[in-house]
């Protein structure tokens, strides 16, 4: 029956072909978009992985973004017991780098994070990463930059360089790297000429980030410090940043299903076209089915197969296309994209689906034909 | 009690159809038996009811009034599954038109009535091609239909027909299409079914040249059986 199935639907080619081809661009649309938003939230997620301990900023309603709170509140947590100590920190974006303005697009843009810093170690005190050349900053420092990596090689600048920030000129005396390409775009300042640089309120941070004596007790101590700190400020750990950026995230999830759906119904309203000028054109061949002993029901069923493969080759050739079309946008906008294999199944899925949905009325429709009618036009 | 020999028995069929808002009677109360191994020509003009009277005999279609036994089963008593499984299994149809899927060569157009059934692909080919054998066609069974004369593709339906061992083969104006010799051939091919495989064949025609091959004349007008010659 598939064979017979697929040889009903090489009668006519072209209207195969685009049939197909409707589903197959439905199928890619799907892939490359859910690969963008897939790529973006895998990166960010990395990036905030890179995120040390709880942090805390305040809660309003135009986001972490416009977050200030007052130094005082460093106090009155580092007092609580488990906390070894609180950095204040000031995150914004640069407004120009070697001189040069930036208009805000995801991909150029540099991350200025202003900090006290211990000059210990390889410590970076708000990132998850590690000193790759020269040293860390120190307490004393004023005027000296950490570079992320990414930003060492688009300028291409070594240590003892200068770098110009918002105008401004500093010295770089280390590199950093962590496992975020997105957290790779930053510059480490000491916290004083970050607030210079930005024009940040005396006695305001962005955001605190609290270091634990022991990591594993942070869901203990964040109860601790929302009680400390009351419901004015949000309190979260890493993790769960991460949970409240995939919600964000989500809605761009939740856009992608109004493209697929879209698309769904465009490639189901193809295939039911397709459908129903095929079983129009083929009244009377099913009329003589039905006379050499074809029960409705296998009617029905050829009609859903020829319906189900224009499915299945719709999404074999959607998801290569999807493929193509996924690295290509990853060239193009330089963000990152990520096709998972649950993707490709249920794109797969989706497009099948998608066929015998389709398929449902005209074979519903062949069935219906009456053998006695269609043969009598003879 | 129908006759154990008899394979299809029309008792007082009345057969009305809706055209518009006019009710055509196309059977006014035709009664008919016809026993296995006959040779049945049914003759009459057009719009005289025969190609109805042929799809009620073959389970195509149902009666407005009266019975219907196909080996002594009341077929009116029918779902549309059991229809279709009667047809399937007892009843094997030849049209004017031949209806050959134009896309599949002559042996899988053979094959179409056992695709649905549950059967082992390389029991199907042999069963096809031992028929296209039957009917002389074994060296055209990779062609396609259009590739083929009126003949040969009237043989291939025939084939069709015969490749679930129907007992009765039902045929509506197999000759309509073909020349003179042609359709003379088909009608050869069918006698020897007839006396060779004991098949009960049906013929509906309105060519007075082939009552001379029948063992039964049915005698068809305005839907009402004239006369009936043994």
């Amino acid at each position: 029956m598939l064979k017979l199935a697929f040889s009903n639907l090489l009668r006519r080619k072209l209207r195969s072909t685009l049939s197909i081809l409707m589903v197959a661009l439905g199928v890619a649309a799907i892939i490359s978009l859910t690969s963008l938003a897939d790529g973006l939230f895998l990166d960010i997620k990395t990036a905030v992985s890179q995120v040390q301990g709880i942090i805390i900023f305040q809660k309003n309603p135009y986001g972490p973004l416009f977050s200030q709170i007052d130094v005082k509140l460093i106090d009155k947590i580092e007092s609580i017991e488990g906390v070894k100590k609180v950095y204040p920190v000031i995150i914004q974006t640069a407004r120009s780098i070697e001189g040069k303005e930036f208009a805000y697009n995801p991909k150029s843009v540099v991350r200025l994070i202003g900090s006290e810093f211990e000059g210990a170690g390889n410590d970076l005190v708000v990132i998850k990463g590690e000193i790759v050349e020269g040293r860390p900053l120190r307490p004393d420092d004023r005027k000296k930059a950490v570079i992320g990596i990414e930003i060492k090689n688009q300028y291409n600048k070594f240590v003892g360089n200068k770098i110009k920030i918002n105008g401004r000129s500093f010295e770089i005396v280390g590199v950093y790297r962590c496992g975020s390409k997105y957290m790779n775009r930053g510059i480490l300042l000491p916290l004083e000429d970050m607030r210079e640089l930005t024009g940040f309120p005396e006695e305001k941070v962005a955001q605190l980030n609290v270091v634990l004596e022991n990591p594993s007790e942070v869901d203990k101590i964040s109860k601790l410090i929302k009680l400390r700190v009351g419901d004015k400020y949000k309190v979260i750990n890493s993790s769960q940043f991460a949970e409240s950026l995939s919600e964000i995230l989500n809605d761009l999830r939740l856009f992608v299903i109004a493209v697929a759906s879209i698309a769904a119904v465009v490639a189901a309203v193809g295939i039911l076209n397709t459908m129903l000028m095929n079983v129009l054109e083929r009244y009377k061949e099913i009329g003589t089915l039905k006379a050499v002993g074809w029960t409705n029901s296998n009617i029905v069923k050829m009609i859903l197969y020829e319906a189900m493969l224009i499915g299945i080759f719709g999404g074999m050739t959607g998801i290569a296309m999807g493929f193509v079309s996924s690295s290509v946008l990853a060239r193009v906008l330089e963000m990152p994209t990520y096709v998972s294999s649950e993707l490709v199944v249920e794109s797969f899925l989706f497009a099948l689906f998608i066929g015998l949905f389709a398929g449902i009325y005209p074979a519903l429709k062949a069935a219906r034909v009456n053998p006695v009618e269609v043969l009598r036009e003879e | 009690m129908v006759h154990s020999k008899t394979v299809i028995e029309l008792r007082n069929v009345v057969k009305e159809y809706i055209l518009g808002k006019t009710i055509v009677k196309a059977l006014r109360g035709v009664s008919l038996e016809i026993k296995k191994g006959e040779f049945v020509i049914i003759m009459g003009p057009s719009g005289s009811g025969k190609s109805t009277l042929l799809h009620i005999m073959g389970a195509l279609d149902k009666p407005t009034s009266g019975k219907v036994f196909i080996n002594g089963k009341d077929i009116s008593l029918f779902d549309d599954w059991n229809l279709a499984m009667l047809r399937r299994k007892n009843i094997g149809f030849v049209f004017q038109t031949f209806n050959l899927v134009p896309t599949l060569n002559a042996l899988e157009n053979v094959m179409l009535p056992l695709e649905p059934i549950h059967m082992d692909e390389i029991e199907k080919i042999k069963r096809a091609k031992e028929l296209l054998k039957l009917v002389g066609l074994e060296h055209r069974m990779l062609h396609k239909p259009a590739e083929l004369s009126g003949g040969e593709r009237q043989r291939v339906a025939i084939a069709r027909a015969l490749v679930n061992d129907p007992e009765i083969i039902l045929a509506d104006e197999p000759t309509g299409n073909l020349d003179t010799k042609t359709g003379l051939q088909i009608i050869n091919a069918m006698r020897e079914l007839n006396k060779k495989e004991n098949k009960t064949i049906v013929i509906v025609t309105h060519d007075p040249t082939l009552l001379k091959y029948a063992t039964k004349k049915v005698y068809i007008r305005d839907g009402t059986v004239e006369r009936m010659e043994e």
